[in-house]
């Protein structure tokens, strides 16, 4: 049962850690791009 | 027969196009701001949204601002509803007493709902409790098909304006696309549905006794059966408008409680094309020019007509080993004829192959028909539709800005052949906007491909195919086609809930949507900032048949370029060794 519980919330934080990352890369991006734009890049 | 099978086809296409320009009209109508009607009805709400969001309706946003806004609502969406399905098992609404959804389908899931993918690597009846199908999945049902709209509407504006800063305010752009576009529809179309029989029931499964008792392999006797229910109807009003496609149970449209008759299934399928289609107009309307909005949609139809007749021969055609076992494959009143395998019999041929085609062209990803079944040419119709990157006619908002990132490519290739200025709707092509075009069409393209190379590699990628060979390949090849492209179908021969798959395909649906979306965002905002051109006897006609053909060669020829050599060790192969036995 605490294995389980221990597992579920490892796969949790992957999962949510996962997400969380590309969101932030994707807003990285954004930020990029709108120099790449203004000739900055 | 044919007869009757090719009057279906013109019937289905003459009311849509008798819809396209009312439908076209109206949303270019509510997009501009301008009174559209129901703003009287519903006008009072969207300023109640405003006000309790805190939302500056009156306020524009540059690209930047614009994107930010956008990629902050999905992450939201994505942890609200991950939190959902993690948490079912304690909340109500909950009759069959589902548990908690593992943790990495819940990932894939959620990524896959907000992201208008709609890919299931699960059985609604058997996994989702009813709270997590109305307050999550219908819920994103409608947000990230909004999201696509409000994406589309920006680049518009891109074409539209002169010399500024900001493409529109993409709270205003949501909060309208759902309260005048898709709710207002979903209510009407989930109503008709209802009358035709779709379940529409916070009930608990039916248990039903069996007519005539079975045995099951073990020998056991069973004499009843559980007869799911469910809120399935206004779900699968907005699965279809929305071009999401995700089926409130796992047979999705070909199951009697979801598609239970003709007259559900022809409307099924106008609520799919009905957006798309339309907004071509509507982006005629907004640019000033509606024959620029029925350019696109004539390269567009005639793509899709195309790829339907190839599909709707070869299931029509059946297969030579049937034949050689002596079946009747001959169509008559008793019968389909051709390749029903996988096929309700009480849609046939022709209303299979139709769904096929526009769901696997539009994004939406519904199915009436298991497309795994498919002859081998009946199934890259559908493999290709997808691949040729959604735009035939595409998801609501994400098929045209799509084509219209075409458009700007065809433009350029045009004017590198014929030495004439790259320019479309008066705006200049630059090197900034050909970089963010090519961004757009070589993502899905590079996630496809590495996507199919790493399962078809690997242990675990292969372990999800229940063949092998060509038809294997074909099946991964389409999971990442599907899944990249943000469409969302399955080939129904992979077994996609394990940890790989629903890991590599999430990561697939996140980088498809939104890597694609910023590209387009950036190019909105390249564009809105210049100066119109006028007209000059260098200027490309982008309003006639010449650029209708030029359109439809620039889509083939990228989808062919990029796909064929892939194609070649699925379906072209399993074609040849069919007819060669």
């Amino acid at each position: 049962m605490l294995i389980e519980f221990v597992r579920e919330a490892y796969m949790d934080t992957i999962c949510i850690g996962i997400g969380t990352l590309f969101f932030a890369a994707a807003s990285g991006l954004t930020w990029a791009l709108g120099r790449l734009q203004g000739g900055v890049l | 027969m044919l007869a009757d099978d090719i009057l279906q086809m013109v019937l289905f296409l003459a009311v849509l196009l008798l819809l396209v320009k009312p439908m076209g009209w109206y949303m270019a109508r509510v997009y501009e701001g301008k009174p559209c009607g129901l703003d009287r009805v519903l006008g009072p709400l969207e300023r109640l949204i405003y006000r309790v969001g805190g939302v500056k309706g009156d306020i524009e946003m540059s690209w930047q601002r614009y994107a930010l806004a956008m990629l902050a609502f999905s992450f939201i969406g994505f942890l609200s509803l991950y939190a959902l399905m993690r948490m079912q098992g304690w909340l109500g609404l909950n009759p069959e007493h589902m548990p908690a959804v593992p943790p990495d389908l819940s990932f894939n899931t959620a990524v896959s709902f907000i992201t208008n993918t709609n890919w299931q690597a699960y059985g609604g009846e058997a996994t989702m409790a009813y709270m997590t199908q109305i307050l999550g999945l219908a819920v994103q049902n409608f947000l990230s098909a909004a999201t696509g709209m409000a994406v589309l509407v920006a680049l518009i504006r891109g074409f539209a304006r002169r010399q500024t800063s900001t493409i529109g305010n993409f709270w205003v752009d949501l909060t309208r696309s759902v309260l005048y576009i898709l709710l207002p529809l979903s209510l009407t179309v989930a109503v008709v549905l209802v009358s035709q029989g779709v379940v529409q029931s916070f009930r608990p499964y039916e248990k039903v006794a069996l007519v005539k008792p079975v045995k099951d392999a073990a020998g056991t006797v069973v004499a009843e059966q559980t007869i799911p229910l469910g809120p399935a109807a206004s779900q699968i009003a907005i699965k279809h408008l929305g071009t999401n496609g995700g089926g409130f149970f796992n047979a999705n449209s070909a199951h009697p409680l979801e598609n239970p008759t003709p007259l559900s299934n022809f409307l099924e399928m106008l609520a799919i094309l009905l957006i798309p289609t339309s907004l071509c107009y509507t982006f005629g309307k907004m640019v000033g020019d509606t024959r620029q909005g029925w350019v696109v949609l004539a390269a567009m139809g005639i793509i899709f007509l195309s790829l339907l007749t190839v599909c709707y021969w070869a299931e029509h055609s059946g297969t030579p080993q049937l034949a050689y076992a002596g079946a009747d494959q001959h169509q008559s009143e008793g019968q389909s004829g051709g390749n029903m395998e996988g096929k309700e019999v009480r849609f046939g041929i022709a209303n299979s192959t139709l769904f096929a085609t526009l769901t696997t062209g539009t994004s939406c990803g519904a199915v009436n028909s298991m497309h795994d079944s498919y002859t081998p040419l009946g199934g890259l119709v559908p493999m290709w539709s997808i691949q040729l990157g959604e735009v035939i006619f595409g998801g609501v908002g994400s098929g045209l800005y799509g084509m219209l990132i075409f458009a700007i490519l065809a433009v350029f290739i045009a004017g590198l052949m014929v030495g004439r200025t790259p320019e479309y709707l008066g705006k200049k092509i630059e090197i900034f906007e050909m970089k963010m075009a090519s961004l757009a069409v070589l993502i899905p393209v590079l996630l496809v491909l590495i996507g199919t190379a790493v399962a078809v590699v690997t242990q675990a990628g292969q372990a999800g195919a229940f063949n092998g060979g060509p038809h294997g390949f074909s099946e991964i090849l389409y999971a990442y086609s599907s899944t990249s492209n943000n469409n969302g179908s399955a080939f129904a021969g992979i077994n996609a809930n394990s940890s790989f798959y629903n890991l590599t395909t999430a990561i697939a649906m996140l980088a498809g949507r939104f890597l694609l979306k910023l590209p387009v965002l950036a190019i909105a905002g390249a564009l809105a900032a210049k100066k119109l051109i006028p007209k000059s006897p260098g200027t490309l006609n982008t309003d006639g048949p010449m650029f209708v053909i030029l359109l439809i060669s620039v889509v083939l020829v990228v989808g062919a370029l990029s796909f064929i050599p892939a194609l070649a060790l699925g379906p072209i192969v399993e074609h040849l060794m069919m007819i060669g036995r």
